[in-house]
C-alpha cells in the first residue's frame, strides 16, 4: 500500500516537471548569466569534471555530435545552422543489443545486458532537436510498457540548448509549436550574443548547473534586449509557415483521398528522411548468433520499406509508397494528436534536405490543408 | 524519469522446454508445441496476465522471433500450447525441433477477448482454418467447471478446406458429446470421409448462429472469411459493438514500440489482437 503510494507522488511529480518544461513562464529559476566567448572553454572545461559532453564538432565533410575530449582539445562551437543527422543516436542508437545469450550444452543462458552510463550532457542542440526528445519520452514510456534501453541513457542525459540564431531555408518550426529560441525540453540554454553567450537555466534538474555558471555576471537589460531581437530576427528568417491547427481533422477525412497518389510521387522508399528524422523511433530486431551464443539486436527500421509491413503469409497491408507515404505523415500528423496530443514533428526540416528526390514534407502538408479546406 | 507500470525488462525472454510436438493437420505444416516454463516464477508472471485471446512471442535463440497466438487456455495450468504454421525462419526452426529444445518466451501480450462482458450472453464463435488457435484457448476456458454457469448458449462454427485441416480433433471430439456446446464443423467442399456439415463459414453461420439478442460473436480466421462473415452477423441483427474479431499483423516488439503494427491509431499488439467491429469502423485501415 506504502509502495504504491509513493509510485503515485513520483508519477505527479513527473507530470509537474513536465509541465514546467511546456510552459517556461511558469518556471520560478531565474539564472541567467552572461559568458564571454573567451571564457567558453572553462566553462566546457568545468562541466566536463562531472558530466560527458556531446557537442557538435567537425567530422570530416561536415559538423556532427560527438563525444569530446576537452584535455586534448579546446572548444568553441563550428559554425552551424543545424547538423544534418539528429542527436537521436545517444538515446536511442542506430543499432543497440538488447541482451545477449550463451549455449549451454542443450540449455541457453540469457546475460542481461551490463551497460554503465555516466551522467552526460548533449549540449548545442537547436530548439527543434529538444522538442524531438519530448516527444521521444513521451513515446518510450507511453502505455503499459516503458522502454528500459531509452530511459537508461534518458535519465542520465541533460539537454543544453543553442538558441537558433541562423534557421535554415527547410526550416518550419513555427509552423509545429516550436520556435527558433524556444526552450521547451531543454535543462538550460545558450543565447549567442555575439561576443557572450547567455547561460539560462530552464528546468529544475538544470538547477545543477548553477554551481558552474556562479562565477559570472547576471544578465543586464541590454543583453536581453539584444536577445529579443535575435529571436525576432531568427523567426523572421524561417521561409515557411502554415496552420495546422485542424491537421488532425483534415487529415480524418483525407485517408482515401487520391492526393495520396500524388503526395507519394517521386518517392524511392530509400528511407533517408526516417535516419536522418530526429523523432522517428521505429526499429527491426535481429538476431546474430555463432557456435558458442549470440545476442540480440534492434536497428533502426524505416516505415517507407515494402518489407516493413510483410507479413510471412505474403500479405503486406501497406504495399506500394501510396500507403507508405500516407503512414508516415499520419503517423506525425494524426495518430500522435490522438494518442499523445501532440505533434511527432519539429519542423527541423533534415528530411526536406536528404530526400534524394527533393520531396518536401512542407509541400505534402500544404496539399492535406488545401484540400481539406476545399472539401 | 517515466519508468512505471512493468517493472521486469520487457525485451526479455523468459526461458520454457518443448515438452511436447504434436502435427496437427495432414500436410504437417502445422504442430502444435507444449511449452513448459523452465523456472516457477516465470510461469507464475506469466499466468498472473494471462486471458484467452493473448499472444506471446517465440524466440528461437539466434535466429529470431515471432508473435504466435496461445492456444491453450488459462485453465491449462501447467503449461502453454502454441500452434505453429510453418512459414519463416523462426518457425522452419521450430518445426525441426526435438523434444526438449529450450526457447525463449515473452508475453501474454495483447488484449484477450472480452470476457468480462461476454459473461451472461450466449456466444456464437467462429474460426476458419488454423486461425482457431486463440479460440481454443477461449472454448476451453468457457467451458472449464469454474466458468461455464457464467456463460448463455455456446455456438461453435469452424471451417476448414477439407476434413484433414481441422486442428485439435481430440478437444473436437470431446466438444462434440457434450450438450451444452453446439459444435457446427463444416468444410468447403463434398469429401467422401466427411459427414458432418458442407458450405463455407459464413453460409453455417447463417443458419445456426444464434439470436443477436444478448450476444456476442468472436470471430477468428482468414481475411476472405472475415469479410463475408461479417456481413451475414449484420444481416441477422448483431450490431457492430457485438461482433469481435481477432487481427494480425506484422509484429517485432509486442509491446507497442517497434512501430510496425498500427491499424490507423492503434498498435494491434497493445491495443489489440482483439478489436470490436465498431472500433474498427472508426480507424483508418491500409
Amino acid at each position: 500500500m506504502v509502495k504504491k503510494r509513493k509510485k503515485k507522488k513520483e508519477k505527479q511529480e513527473n507530470q509537474n516537471n513536465q509541465k514546467n518544461q511546456d510552459n517556461p513562464k511558469d518556471q520560478q529559476y531565474s539564472i541567467e548569466k552572461i559568458i564571454p566567448k573567451d571564457k567558453f572553454d572553462s566553462l566546457i572545461k568545468g562541466l566536463y569534471k562531472d558530466f560527458k559532453l556531446i557537442v557538435p564538432k567537425e567530422a570530416e565533410n561536415e559538423i556532427e555530435f560527438d563525444y569530446l575530449d576537452p584535455e586534448n582539445e579546446k572548444y568553441q562551437f563550428p559554425e552551424y545552422q543545424n547538423l544534418r543527422v539528429s542527436p537521436k543516436k545517444f538515446l536511442f542508437p542506430q543499432k543497440e543489443v538488447l541482451y545477449s545469450f550463451e549455449k549451454e550444452g542443450t540449455g541457453i543462458k540469457i546475460k542481461e545486458k551490463e551497460e554503465k552510463i555516466d551522467d552526460q550532457i548533449i549540449f548545442g542542440i537547436r530548439s527543434c532537436d529538444a522538442r524531438s526528445y519530448k516527444i521521444l519520452d513521451t513515446f518510450f514510456s507511453s502505455g503499459k510498457y516503458s522502454d528500459p534501453y531509452y530511459f537508461s541513457k534518458r535519465n542520465k542525459t541533460l539537454l543544453i540548448g543553442l538558441a537558433c540564431n541562423d534557421p535554415m531555408s527547410t526550416c518550419f518550426c513555427t509552423s509545429v509549436g516550436g520556435a527558433p529560441f524556444s526552450s521547451e525540453g531543454l535543462d538550460a540554454i545558450l543565447y549567442d550574443l555575439g561576443d557572450n553567450y547567455i547561460f539560462k537555466i530552464i528546468s529544475e534538474k538544470g538547477i545543477i548547473f548553477e554551481k558552474y555558471v556562479k562565477e559570472y555576471p547576471d544578465v543586464n537589460k541590454v543583453d536581453l534586449k539584444k536577445k529579443e531581437e535575435l529571436a525576432t530576427s531568427a523567426r523572421g528568417k524561417i521561409q515557411f509557415e502554415i496552420n495546422l491547427d485542424n491537421i488532425e481533422k483534415d487529415l480524418d477525412s483525407l485517408f482515401e483521398s487520391d492526393i495520396w497518389t500524388k503526395v507519394a510521387r517521386r518517392c524511392l522508399s530509400c528511407g533517408a528522411c526516417s535516419y536522418v528524422c530526429p523523432t522517428c523511433h521505429c526499429f527491426d530486431v535481429q538476431d546474430k548468433s555463432d557456435k558458442s551464443g549470440g545476442k540480440r539486436v534492434r536497428i533502426w527500421d524505416n516505415c517507407q520499406s515494402s518489407i516493413f509491413t510483410l507479413e510471412a503469409s505474403g500479405h503486406n497491408p501497406r504495399n506500394s509508397g501510396k500507403e507508405r507515404t500516407r503512414q508516415r505523415i499520419y503517423h506525425k500528423f494524426n495518430y500522435y494528436l490522438k494518442n499523445y496530443k501532440i505533434l511527432g514533428c519539429v519542423g527541423c526540416g533534415r528530411c526536406i534536405k536528404v530526400c534524394p528526390t527533393n520531396r518536401d514534407l512542407r509541400e505534402s502538408l500544404k496539399i492535406v490543408v488545401e484540400t481539406a479546406e476545399k472539401a | 524519469m517515466n519508468h512505471k507500470h512493468e517493472l521486469d525488462n520487457p525485451y526479455i525472454p523468459s526461458l520454457v522446454t518443448i515438452e511436447e510436438i504434436n502435427p496437427e493437420n495432414e500436410v504437417n505444416d502445422l504442430k502444435t508445441f507444449k511449452l513448459i516454463f523452465n523456472e516457477t516464477v516465470d510461469k507464475e508472471k506469466f499466468f498472473e496476465k494471462f486471458k484467452p485471446g493473448q499472444f506471446a512471442e517465440i524466440t528461437e535463440f539466434g535466429i529470431g522471433e515471432s508473435p504466435i497466438g496461445i492456444a491453450s487456455s488459462p485453465t491449462e495450468e501447467d503449461y502453454l500450447l502454441f500452434t505453429i504454421k510453418k512459414t519463416g525462419k523462426v518457425t522452419n526452426r521450430l518445426h525441426d525441433s526435438k523434444k526438449g529444445k529450450m526457447v525463449g518466451i515473452r508475453g501474454p501480450f495483447g488484449n484477450g477477448w472480452p470476457l468480462k462482458e461476454a459473461e451472461g450472453k450466449n456466444l456464437v464463435i467462429i474460426g476458419g482454418g488454423f486461425a482457431f488457435t486463440t479460440l481454443r484457448s477461449l472454448i476451453v476456458y468457457l467451458i472449464h467447471r469454474n466458468n461455464r454457469e457464467k456463460f448463455g448458449d455456446i455456438t461453435i462454427v469452424y471451417g476448414c478446406r477439407n476434413p484433414g485441416e481441422f486442428c485439435y480433433k481430440k478437444d473436437l471430439e470431446e466438444w462434440g458429446k457434450r450438450d451444452d456446446i453446439n459444435l457446427n464443423l463444416t468444410i468447403d467442399r463434398e469429401h467422401p470421409d466427411w459427414k458432418k456439415l458442407v458450405g463455407f463459414v459464413p453460409t453455417i453461420t447463417k443458419e445456426v448462429a444464434p439470436s443477436p439478442k444478448n450476444a456476442m460473436a468472436f470471430v477468428c480466421g482468414p481475411p476472405i472469411m472475415i469479410k463475408y462473415t461479417s456481413p451475414v452477423l449484420q444481416e441477422l441483427g448483431f450490431k457492430d459493438e457485438q461482433i469481435f474479431l481477432s487481427l494480425e499483423m506484422r509484429m517485432k516488439c509486442g509491446i507497442g514500440k517497434c512501430g510496425r503494427c498500427n491499424v490507423g491509431s492503434k498498435f494491434v499488439c497493445i491495443d489489440g489482437p482483439v478489436f470490436s467491429q465498431a472500433e474498427l469502423k472508426v480507424l483508418l485501415r491500409d
